[in-house]
């Protein structure tokens, strides 16, 4: 266990719900995705933005008798890309809907929830969402907004100090 | 048609083979030759970086292809005859003016992983 593998917040939790996505068969990108001239669509975009830690701050204690704040914020940007669609959004609709069923708390936490994840979803729920009106551009744009408040594993802040 | 537009359209035919495109209305399988006016791409500006598709508008007689113009609809296909590939252009709007000729798409081309 690394420093990156725990700290790299923005990294690694895209990466983690991003199974959720590839586990259904829908194309998905996060950081660490090389770029690529022609990206498929429809496709998601997972951005996670790091908040502050959780108030009051949740301790852990680690090897060492250390104190370490254990428990974060933040909140994912998933951006939704499609093919556009005149007739009702009915397309972009479909998509969006199914994004949000990936997105509920259990099916998150089955995804990022794995023996081998330094974290846990500890709760994440939906604050918004917007959409941009780009038919007559070739394309449907959403993004839908989510506070997610997550742990880090004592296993894991273990790992990181017998490496260190 | 007036004198004029019977003037631009004879100009138009003038270098049509020179500069024009073959394409296959997917929806309908009907077949137009039109000039594309190359355009800069369009990104949709996504935070992960650069998605660009290539757009293009693409110019027809109107006389020529009444039959194509009162069977095509936003966000069909059209496949572009080519000897090397043969991309697919979406097409995203229309600007059918009645004082010009010509009939213009503005279309959108389909990446290869595209749904």
């Amino acid at each position: 266990m690394t420093a990156t593998d725990i700290y790299d917040f923005e990294g690694n939790i895209p990466d983690m719900i991003a199974v959720g996505f590839t586990a259904a068969q829908m194309n998905v990108a996060t950081v660490n995705i090389p770029p690529n001239f022609d990206k498929p669509r429809p496709r998601s975009e997972l951005m996670f933005k790091a908040g502050p830690a959780s108030s009051p701050p949740s301790l852990s204690i680690v090897t060492g008798n250390k104190r370490v704040i254990s428990a974060y914020t933040g909140e994912l940007e998933i951006e939704n890309i499609t093919a556009p669609d005149a007739n009702n959004k009915s397309i972009h609709a479909a998509y969006r809907a199914r994004v949000r069923q990936i997105m509920e708390l259990d099916s998150l936490r089955s995804a990022v929830n794995t023996t081998n994840s330094p974290y846990r979803i500890e709760f994440i729920a939906a604050t918004g969402s917007t959409q941009t009106e780009s038919t007559g551009d070739g394309y449907e744009v959403s993004r839908l907004t989510y506070h997610v408040q997550f742990s880090i594993k004592v296993d894991a802040f273990n790992q990181l100090a017998a490496a260190s | 048609m007036t004198f004029s537009d019977t003037l631009q359209v004879e100009g138009i035919r003038s270098v049509e083979n020179v500069t024009w495109h073959g394409f296959t209305h997917l929806q309908t399988g009907l077949t137009v030759r039109g000039e594309l006016e190359i355009l800069p791409p369009i990104d949709p500006r996504l935070q992960l970086g650069s998605d660009t598709r290539e757009t293009a508008w693409l110019h027809i007689i109107r006389d020529d292809y009444a039959e194509f113009l009162a069977e095509v609809a936003q966000e069909d296909r059209l496949q572009q005859a080519s000897e090397s590939s043969r991309p697919t252009w979406m097409i995203a709007r229309r600007d059918d003016n009645p004082g010009d000729p010509v009939v213009k798409f503005f279309l959108a081309k389909l990446g290869s992983a595209d749904a």
